[in-house]
Formats: C-alpha cells, structure tokens, sequence
C-alpha cells in the first residue's frame, strides 16, 4: 500500500531504526455548524518521523482543513479562490467506513524531532461533527546515523 | 530488457504514482512537501452553464499526481413515489403519517460525471483533453471522490507544473444543473533545486533523455451512441439492440495509453439497465494487428467512480503512433426499449510524449 521513493528510502538510510508510530489527535467539534475550532497539533515527539498517512473517524465530506508544518515550515494548502478555501477532508484523510481508511499523503513528509504538524478544520454546515478525531500513521526514525537526515538544509 | 518509461508497477492502489519520470525530476530538488490545490468550479446552477477558473500561481515548482472532486448535479424533478411490487404491504403503526416530499429535486449524483472539464498550462496552453466530441471530459476522470473505493484518482503520469504558472479550468454542464463543487489537485512541491536552477530535462530508464514537461496528460473522450440534439443540449443515446462504431481525434504525436474510465455504471444501474450488456471491441486504425475478435462487456475494459481502479489501467501502456485512432464497436445487448444509457462518455487516458 505504501510506495517507498527514492527520496523516502534516502531518510529511512539515515536511522538504524524504523518504528511505527500512530498519533490520534482530537480536533475539538463542538457540534456547531462551519465552526473553526482553535488550531491543534500532533503531539510533538522526541525523534525524527516520517509521516505516511491520514485517517477520520467521522464520515461527513464537507468538513475542510488546512495543514502548515512547524519545522520545517510549510503550507500545504492553496486555494484558488480570492477568499481562501480549505481543502476538503475527504482529498486528505480516510474515513472509517470508507473500504481505504487511509488515505496515503502524496509523498511521506518528515518533521524534525520535537516539530508538529498543525491543522485548521472547519465543520460541515450541513451536518456537523461533535468531538472529532483525526489519527497519523508513520514512521519514527531513530538511531540516528550523522545525525540523521537534515534535507531540508542541506545543500549539494 | 529495458524498464518501462512508465514504471514497473501498473496502477498503484491509493498513494502517488512515482513513475520514473517523476522519480527523476523530484531528485533534482532537495525538499519534497505535499501540496493541495482547491479549485472551485464556479457554477451556479444556470442551464448550460460554461465557467472559466485559473489557480493561483505558486512560489514553488510542483508535481501533480492526481485528484479528487466534488461535483453534485440536479436530478429529475419529480413528485417523490412510494414504489412497492405486487402484493407488498406499507405497515405503519396507527396514526402515522407516510410523509414524502412534494415536488422535490432529488440529488443526480456527486461523484462529477456529468460535470464537464478541459484543462491547460498557461505556459503551454497545450489542453489535456482532446477536443472532439465536446472539448471537455467528466470531472470522475480526472478526480476520484468522497465515498467510494477509491477516494483520489491517479494521472497517468505526474504533471510538471512549475513556478508561477497557473492551471486554467474550463468547467461545464450540457442539459444539467449543477451548483458549486470543487476539483482539489493532490501533488507534491519540489523545494531547492539543486543548483539553484529547476531542471530542464531528465534521464528515462531507457536511457533517453527528455525534456521536463514532455509527458502531459491526455484524455480522449468517446460519446457512448448517437449524438443528437435534445432542446438544443447536446445528448449521446445508446438503446437496446444499437451497434455504434466510434474514434478517438487523430493524434498529433505518439501517445502511451495507459487507461480507461467511463462515467455511466451507477447511472444506468439506477435506471435498471446491466452494465455488463454495454460491450465494446476495440482496434488500432493504424494497425490493424491490434484488434478483439468478441464484444467485452464494460466493467472488464472501464472503471468509474464506484471502483477501486476509477480507471481500469490496461496490463501494459500501448503507444498509439501519431495520426492513428482508436477505433471502438459499441453494442449494447440489453433488450428493454425503455431503458437508454443517456449521455455516457469514457475516456481513454495516457500520456502525450511531445508535450514541450
């Protein structure tokens, strides 16, 4: 199911080991319509982690989201409208119920240790989520060999 | 034996197809970051309606690999029915109300096959979909959708777009109507080049080298039946007991068919058809060793939305040389008159080798 890149297998080269790591974070619905709850975050960890794949645990496909990373810092998400919209979770994330429960990212992302991920969501407007789940599979990467993989300031 | 050009693997189920071409383009960058790309289609339900949108330009070089869609379309409009066959029983408890809907429009299907959609670079203004019969090709094949087994739909091959160029969309309905929807390109960003300078061409596995944005999307659509004309909307009718033959526009230069998709199996499911009476055979105008000796029914040759291959890839890409079609037989061996594959369209998918 997972394709493992050049680029991906040049990181994985740079740890003696590959653990799995799954982080389950609560979104914060409160049930309201196209509400936007305060931002949240993967939980920050203490080694490298390449991250592989999203899952939801709610159905509804007009809940939207935008993610930016924090070390390294990027946003993902542009929109074409002149008032920005997010993406739509459906394009990001399995569902539960769904035969892929998860979606695989286009390519594996790395975060630093001790870096996140922070994702804005906002509710459906036609049938809401109360609570909300949204859970990444990855991989953690440690032992790491030089220093591990530091691609994103590096310079050839 | 050399490599494929377009990767060992055929149809990768659920992440991004990495072929060579992509793999040799991305390893000229240092960062790799995934990118989204919302683009809403800007209709507003009028009868007819065409919309022009063009993405933002991005700041960073990108990949596309493929995509997934959101089109709702208007169904019949309808008083609601109670449908019952002989001799069934409607139990309510004492006192309850059977409450339908008076008048109500019913949702025609979101998965957008029946919203229309052609695409081109603003550097190239080279367009992906072919422009006969109608300049345009359903937004299920180019996307996948919430819902169904396969949430993204792959390109065949990735798309190069670079920095600071826009993706135009020309977006539209023939005899439906349909409001809002988006299309989200689901890609990856190629951060630093290395050498400060975006690569101009790359090494094949054949050893060829060809230039960065060489291979772009093609789709060429085929009206499944007759075209006519309905109100003035444009209708493609198959009915019970037709045999149409129909082609692919000539090719400007060669082009590597990967897949097909089509966009009528839950539709005429719904209307009580068997998509498996739907049967084609298929040959090469160009060379006439290729060709099917018995009609296949669809599902063997096509995929939709409601599959886990949207579009069903062939065992091995096929080079259609330049100025060739491919020809297609439909028969449709159903046999009740009233039941009529209304405006189905498949599409084959590849990739054009002389994009730049």
């Amino acid at each position: 199911m997972f394709y493992i890149s050049k680029r991906t297998q040049e990181i994985l080269d740079c740890y003696q080991n590959h653990l799995p790591i799954v982080d389950t974070v609560q979104i914060g619905f409160t049930g309201t319509a196209s509400e936007r709850p305060p931002r949240c975050e993967t939980d920050q960890v203490s080694a490298d982690v390449l991250w592989f794949a999203l899952n939801r645990d709610f159905a509804q496909t007009d809940v939207l989201i935008s993610i930016q990373s924090i070390t390294p810092q990027y946003a993902w998400m542009i929109s074409a409208q002149a008032q920005p919209q997010l993406t739509p979770i459906g394009a990001v994330a399995g569902a539960s119920d769904q035969v892929m429960p998860l979606l695989p990212l286009p390519t594996p992302f790395f975060v630093e240790s001790n870096g996140v991920i922070t994702m804005q969501f906002q509710n459906s407007a036609t049938d809401p989520v109360d609570e909300g789940l949204i859970t990444w599979i990855g991989v953690k990467l440690t032992g790491p060999i030089n220093g591990g993989w530091r691609g994103y300031t590096a310079s050839k | 034996m050399p490599l494929l050009n377009s990767g060992q693997i055929i149809g990768h189920y659920g992440e991004a197809r990495w072929t060579p071409y992509a793999e040799a383009i991305a390893s000229h960058y240092v960062n790799h970051v995934p990118f989204y790309l919302n683009v809403p289609t800007g209709l507003t339900g009028a009868a007819d309606e065409e919309t022009v949108v063009v993405s933002r330009p991005w700041k960073y070089d990108v990949l596309i690999f493929g995509a997934y869609v959101k089109g709702c379309i208007e169904g019949d409009d309808e008083a609601d029915m109670v449908i019952t066959e002989d001799s069934d029983q409607v139990i309510t408890e004492d006192g309850d109300d059977v409450i339908t809907e008076a008048g109500g429009g019913s949702i025609g299907g979101c998965d957008g096959q029946q919203i229309f959609l052609q695409v081109a670079d603003r550097r190239s203004l080279l367009p992906w979909v072919t422009a006969s019969p109608i300049n345009a090709a359903p937004m299920s094949a180019f996307g996948g959708s919430d819902g169904r087994a396969m949430p993204l739909l792959k390109l065949p091959e990735a798309f190069f777009l670079p920095a600071g160029v826009e993706l135009q969309h020309n977006f539209s309905v023939f005899g439906n109507l349909a409001t809002g929807g988006s299309i989200d390109w689901v890609g990856v960003q190629l951060i630093n080049p290395i050498g400060q300078q975006s690569p101009k061409e790359v090494e094949m596995p054949d050893g060829s080298t060809i230039p960065v944005g060489s291979r772009i999307p093609w789709f060429a659509v085929i009206g499944i039946g007759r075209e006519t004309t309905l109100s003035g909307d444009l209708r493609f009718r198959f009915a019970a007991g037709a045999r149409v033959l129909g082609y692919t526009q000539p090719v400007d230069c060669d082009v590597e068919i990967h897949d097909i998709s089509c966009n009528f199996f839950l539709s005429y499911d719904n209307d009580g058809g068997n998509i498996d009476d739907i049967q084609f055979t298929l040959s090469d105008t160009g060379n006439r060793r290729v060709w099917s000796q018995n009609t296949t029914p669809a599902p063997a040759l096509m995929g939709d939305t409601t599959k886990a291959y949207p579009a069903l890839p062939w065992p091995k890409p096929y080079i259609l040389k330049k100025g060739d079609q491919l020809e297609l037989t439909m028969t449709n061996q159903g046999d009740n008159a009233d039941i009529i594959l209304t405006n189905g369209y498949l599409i084959i998918r590849g990739v054009k080798l002389c994009g730049l």
